[in-house]
């Protein structure tokens, strides 16, 4: 979509050139996706982001009635979509799960951070710069519904992941939302 | 001058057979399909969001089953399982609970077991099914499908499809003759 083929020398102001010569849209320095969306399943954009968020009658979460606990956002991404890694780190886990799909986990200090749903499981491995390409979006786990799901834990005097400090991802990324979930763009 | 007229008279005529011949088999083609999809694909019925929460089986209700307890404790309405399995990777704890008729699959990735599917496989079995607080069998179950709310679905449709923007979905699943129950399942989305 914003992929424009090139004849000058200099790419204009706010892209830059890929491998293939053309310029893309320059990526904001922490996001994954250098188009950042809130995935709309799940009826609204606000039922994607962390929190109290999701719409369940048959839940309480927080003392809040008829909402689920979401652990990360759900970002908009066509399958084979690459992703950048939001923080700089190391490789902490590949792997696949029923609920998460294929996943990577990219640990960063204390913090845990876990890309899932990808198309296959990665194959890389060791150090980790930001903005460097770490996976491909895909469904796993979640047939129809092509998205990545990110989220962010700190390990918080325990090793068990399910138990660690659940951290709002949104902190994390550089493209920051609005109250009705839309993207407010930034300039990077 | 007469043959050379009547040859063309034939042609067309055989022409004009050829295409209703066409036409006909199209035709056919396409209505037996049609009746192929709706006798192979539509034997799943999805009962509507709002009934979900009024379901229960042996007296517990589904907001219990969500969110069993940590220690699993609200279970214990449902006697004691046939069997349960555990397994245990880094992102998550995964519990089968085994009852005679049917299983139930909890996850833990939040701190929490939470119930991500429900199967119930043998309505034949002594526990009971509640559904907007009527006691229901197997025949009071199909019947309840003709006149309640809910819909009809095919049998290929995607997961998400069933979730419909909410977060959990219950879906019965009939034999090919619409007279008998294969099983009910539950799903819910945990992420």
């Amino acid at each position: 979509m914003y992929n424009v083929k090139t004849k000058t020398c200099e790419c204009p102001k706010g892209m830059v050139e890929d491998s293939t010569r053309n310029c893309v849209k320059k990526p904001c320095k922490g996001d994954p996706f250098e188009e950042m969306f809130i995935s709309d399943y799940n009826s609204e954009k606000n039922a994607n982001r962390f929190g109290c968020t999701r719409y369940d009658p048959n839940r309480t979460c927080n003392n809040i009635v008829g909402n689920r606990f979401h652990a990360g956002i759900d970002l908009k991404a066509a399958i084979g979509t690459p992703i950048r890694s939001v923080s700089d780190g190391q490789v902490f886990a590949t792997g696949t799960s029923p609920t998460f799909g294929n996943y990577i986990i990219i640990k960063s200090g204390n913090l845990f951070f876990l890309y899932a749903h990808l198309n296959t499981v990665p194959t890389i491995s060791g150090n980790i710069t930001t903005n460097q390409q770490v996976a491909i979006s895909g469904e796993s786990a979640t047939v129809g519904e092509p998205h990545l799901h990110l989220e962010v834990r700190e390990r918080d005097g325990t090793e068990d992941y399910n138990d660690m400090n659940k951290l709002n991802i949104e902190d994390y990324l550089t493209t920051k939302f609005d109250n009705n979930g839309n993207t407010i763009q930034n300039e990077c | 001058m007469n043959a050379n007229l009547n040859n063309m008279k034939t042609k067309k005529t055989i022409n004009i057979l050829f295409y209703l011949f066409i036409y006909l088999f199209i035709y056919l083609f396409i209505y037996l399909n049609g009746i192929n999809i709706y006798s192979q694909e539509n034997k799943r019925f999805l009962v509507s969001k709002e009934r979900i929460s009024s379901f229960s089986i042996n007296g517990l209700k589904l907001k219990d089953l969500n969110d069993p307890g940590r220690r699993f404790e609200k279970l214990e309405k449902l006697g004691k399982p046939l069997n349960i399995k555990y397994s245990k990777s880094f992102l998550e704890k995964v519990w089968i609970y085994e009852y005679n008729g049917f299983k139930l699959t909890f996850v833990n990735v939040n701190g929490y077991p939470e119930l991500l599917e429900m199967n119930i496989n043998n309505l034949n079995t002594e526990f009971k099914i509640c559904l907007d607080k009527k006691r229901l069998n197997e025949k009071e179950l199909l019947n309840d499908m003709k006149k309640s709310k809910g819909k009809f679905i095919e049998g290929k449709r995607k997961n998400s499809e069933k979730f419909d923007g909410s977060s959990s979905f219950l879906e019965i699943n009939l034999t090919d003759n619409y007279k008998r129950i294969k099983f009910i399942l539950y799903k819910n989305k945990i992420i």
